[in-house]
């Protein structure tokens, strides 16, 4: 328990520090707890997530940084990896690939490099994998730009 | 772009909507929910004021939903036991290979002073608290620091013995109370994956990924 609130301690001045040099990941620790963080991420360029703006949820367990933090998307999102209705990721690093290496900010890097690079043979929303394995290409890209707009970017007017 | 208001009118696009169904093939007891949903979709869109490509994707989409309604119940299952699975799924080191690991002397000329360990982000040798310069160090909810007046030194650090630094085969260094507790969930060195040895009964237990 002590173990993982000094390092992330650590990783709260380390993300003060890095704000400026990584503008498209915004991590904020909760006021009262430092085991539950919010982060902002920007949509990759040449995405159907561009221009989006896509609100994670971290909870870190105790045993951090031995055990992988849970990650999940607040904000809706159209992605073969991310379950549609809990915004839970697939990501291996986030289960049985994790090591004490990563940290929040490199997990938040992490996914913003699945938003831009779906897997779709282990899809945890399968009408956005099947679109992709079929070859749909254009119908994935609508979907997920749709949504996008929906959920993800300021409403006009 | 059609008038979506139109969409209010339902009846009328029920029949259209289940002509269409039918012949893709939807069976006639799943169009319903289908059209009730697609209808609800359109006038979402409409309420946002966006152009919707309406004919095409909401055929696909809709097509779709059909086998991810039924799916995703079973998904939230099986996730729920899989993220179970993958922590059974790691391996421990061998009790031996942790014991048997390399000593890192203090002097050690491979030990840079400012190298610290990636598990607890503090200086392997001591801790440098390189912080202090930290104009956010104040905004830091107060920690552990109860002893901090006594820590005048050069950033040497009176608040604890010299930790036990270990050395990893792949020549990676961590504290020993840092990677000890690691290594008995996964044998796998932090920074390279370099596999320490396992015990011979758990390499069987190893199951596949799904």
């Amino acid at each position: 328990m002590q173990a993982s609130r000094a390092r992330l301690f650590k990783e709260y001045k380390e993300v003060q520090r890095e704000k400026v040099v990584d503008p498209d990941i915004q991590l904020v620790c909760d006021d009262s707890n430092i085991f539950k963080w919010t982060a902002l991420i920007k949509g990759p360029s040449e995405t159907p997530f561009e221009g989006g703006v896509f609100q994670l949820a971290f909870a870190v367990p105790e045993q951090y940084p031995l055990q992988p933090p849970q990650v999940r998307f607040l904000t809706k999102i159209f992605h073969p990896n991310v379950h549609f209705k809990t915004g839970e990721i697939c990501l291996d690093i986030l289960k049985n690939a994790w090591s004490p290496a990563w940290t929040l900010q490199s997990v938040c890097r992490a996914i913003i490099a699945l938003m831009a690079h779906p897997e779709p043979d282990s899809p945890l929303n399968c009408d956005s994998g099947n679109l992709l394995r079929s070859g749909d290409l254009r119908g994935y890209y609508s979907m997920a730009r749709m949504y996008t707009k929906l959920a993800a970017m300021p409403k006009k007017g | 772009m059609r008038d979506v208001k139109q969409f209010s009118s339902r009846p009328k696009w029920t029949h259209v909507l289940a002509y269409h169904l039918s012949k893709m093939g939807v069976p006639q007891g799943a169009q319903p929910a289908l059209i009730v949903r697609i209808l609800d979709y359109t006038e979402e869109a409409d309420n946002h004021s966006f152009e919707l490509p309406i004919l095409v994707h909401i055929v696909d989409a809709t097509y779709h939903y059909l086998k991810s309604d039924h799916n995703n119940d079973i998904l939230d299952r099986v996730m729920r036991q899989s993220s179970e699975a993958y922590r059974a799924m790691l391996i421990p080191a061998a009790q031996s290979s942790i014991q048997g690991l390399e000593n890192v002397r203090l002097d050690d000329p491979t030990l840079a002073p400012l190298s610290s360990c990636i598990i607890c982000m503090e200086g392997l040798l001591l801790d440098h608290h390189d912080d202090h310069h930290s104009d956010h160090i104040n905004a830091v909810p107060a920690s552990q620091d109860d002893h901090h007046d006594q820590d005048q030194g050069q950033g040497v650090d009176c608040r604890h013995p010299p930790r036990t630094i270990k050395r990893l085969p792949c020549l990676h260094q961590f504290h020993e109370d840092c990677i000890v507790p690691w290594l008995q969930i996964n044998h796998l060195c932090p920074l390279c994956r370099y596999p320490l040895e396992v015990r011979e009964s758990s390499k069987p237990k190893r199951r596949r990924l799904s």
